[in-house]
């Protein structure tokens, strides 16, 4: 054994441990870019792992429709119901956005939209292994315009943000991660709060919305979107909420929010490619806006 | 048989043995990374990289611990190198050991595996869960690592098993702790 240690061989071993620490300290300081041999790995098997996601993805849709046929039937008799609310209240809607233009004209002002630029229809192709939090892996990345920070956004909602980059890949951290914390605030009475992440919450597919005055008006079911932050745009979907209770200090209370998407049976997403924090929500937020790097 | 002969078989022996456990490198990496289950799922990689170290020689087997360790860490979203480091130097600890000191059973791989899941879970959890005092983390501890350490091990048997039938089926290095037994040896 001693003959093992003092070859050539476990001279190279040392060196190649150099090496591998080399790109732990390379991968802390480049802010989320992958190193040089996560890029090689994310390149070899982005393919293998795209074909397996799609065998698996196909038999555990086709295993849930077999298994929970029924919860289907039940919730889809349920949504048709809501559809016909739903009908009405877009009749109403209509009116009230033609009412809406008249006086719009009438005051001479001008439509804001928030156009942002979107990437490619993105495939969810990894799922990160044991990760309480369900992270996944996209297969778009560095090359398709994704930068560290991007938000990740379904057509229900905010999904999460990408936190580490590869040319052809990206890794995505969901709203159930500790590390997120977006401001958000209800709709229906502009109740403001921090939507967080959590363990106990994230096993139940629950997100939770803290630091609410305790005088502010929240309810079982109203609907959460986002303030605008670094991260997040204004006024995207994050969900609805479940339950309000006071925070043991007795100062302030928090919701339960049921997301508007469930990472865990993501397929397909959309990263916004060009968000940065304008100066007006920057200010209405007290956040510091970000310069244009792109 | 003519020496000649039994160098090609061997050579030929060992490029096959090597691809198979290749695959079975690949199979695990896909199955961890692709597999959407709401439990723990078996991190095969590192029992693979342990059967490896088991039945290889040591800097083979520090190099297939390198590279379980890189894939490990692009499927568990931790930091390049920091799986690698450890199945490094754990396959080459493995592979000395069972050269050297134990015999090739099935018993000294079942402590072993679990002492390397056992190390790379708790540093794991040290460096992405205790340290930054997340809320309940303890919680995770019990729930996500303790059934993902179970399960590992168990999964790792068949693991064990199956390359146990590429190193016959394939021939595998040469035996450094034959015991032999032989009425010839001389008792004085």
């Amino acid at each position: 054994m001693r003959e093992f240690f003092h070859s050539v061989k476990f001279k190279i071993i040392i060196a190649l441990t150099a090496v591998l620490i080399g790109a732990m300290i390379y991968s802390v300081t480049t802010g989320g870019y992958s190193s040089g041999s996560g890029y090689l790995f994310e390149v070899i098997f982005e393919p293998v792992k795209d074909l397996s996601s799609r065998i698996s993805e196909k038999v555990s849709t086709s295993l849930d429709m077999v298994i929970n046929a029924e919860k289907y039937y039940n919730e889809n008799k349920q949504l048709k119901a809501q559809l016909g609310e739903l009908y009405n209240e877009i009749i109403d809607y209509d009116k009230v956005l033609e009412e809406n233009r008249e006086l719009r004209v009438m005051l001479g002002l001008k439509e804001e939209y928030n156009d942002y630029q979107f990437s490619p229809p993105c495939s969810v192709i990894a799922r990160t292994t044991n990760d309480p939090y369900g992270s996944f892996t996209i297969d778009k990345g560095e090359k398709d315009g994704i930068e560290p920070g991007d938000p990740v956004v379904t057509e229900t909602g905010i999904v999460g943000v990408c936190y580490e980059i590869s040319p052809s890949t990206a890794k995505v951290r969901t709203l159930y991660s500790p590390k997120t914390a977006v401001g958000v605030y209800t709709v229906r009475t502009k109740a403001a709060g921090i939507a967080e992440g959590g363990y106990d919450l994230a096993a139940k597919g629950r997100i939770r919305m803290s630091y609410i005055a305790k005088e502010s008006d929240i309810n079982a079911g109203d609907v959460i979107v986002t303030s605008g932050s670094a991260n997040y745009p204004a006024g995207q979907l994050i969900g609805t909420v479940e339950s309000v209770q006071m925070e043991l200090n007795g100062l302030s209370k928090y919701a339960v929010i049921i997301p508007a998407v469930d990472p865990g049976t993501l397929t397909s997403v959309f990263v916004i490619t060009d968000y940065s924090l304008d100066e007006v929500t920057a200010i209405k937020t007290g956040q510091q806006a970000e310069e244009p790097e792109k | 048989m003519n020496i000649e002969l039994k160098k090609k078989k061997e050579r030929r022996n060992y490029v096959i043995r090597q691809a198979l456990l290749v695959l079975l490198m690949a199979f695990s990496y896909v199955f961890i990374s692709s597999v959407n289950s709401a439990g723990a799922l078996p991190v095969l990689l590192i029992p693979c990289a342990v059967c490896y170290a088991g039945r290889e020689a040591p800097f083979d087997s520090v190099l297939y611990g390198c590279v379980c360790g890189l894939l490990l860490d692009s499927a568990s979203g931790t930091l390049t190198g920091f799986n690698a480091i450890i199945l490094m130097w754990t396959s080459l600890m493995i592979s000395l050991l069972f050269h050297y000191i134990l015999r090739r059973h099935i018993l000294n791989f079942l402590w072993l595996d679990f002492a390397v899941i056992f190390i790379q879970s708790m540093l794991h959890y040290l460096f992405f869960y205790f340290l930054w005092e997340y809320d309940l983390s303890g919680m995770v501890f019990r729930q996500i690592f303790i059934p993902e350490m179970i399960w590992t091990n168990i999964f790792g048997v068949v693991l064990y098993l199956l390359t146990g039938v590429i190193s016959k089926g394939f021939g595998t290095v040469t035996e450094h702790y034959i015991e032999e037994k032989s009425e010839d040896i001389v008792r004085e």
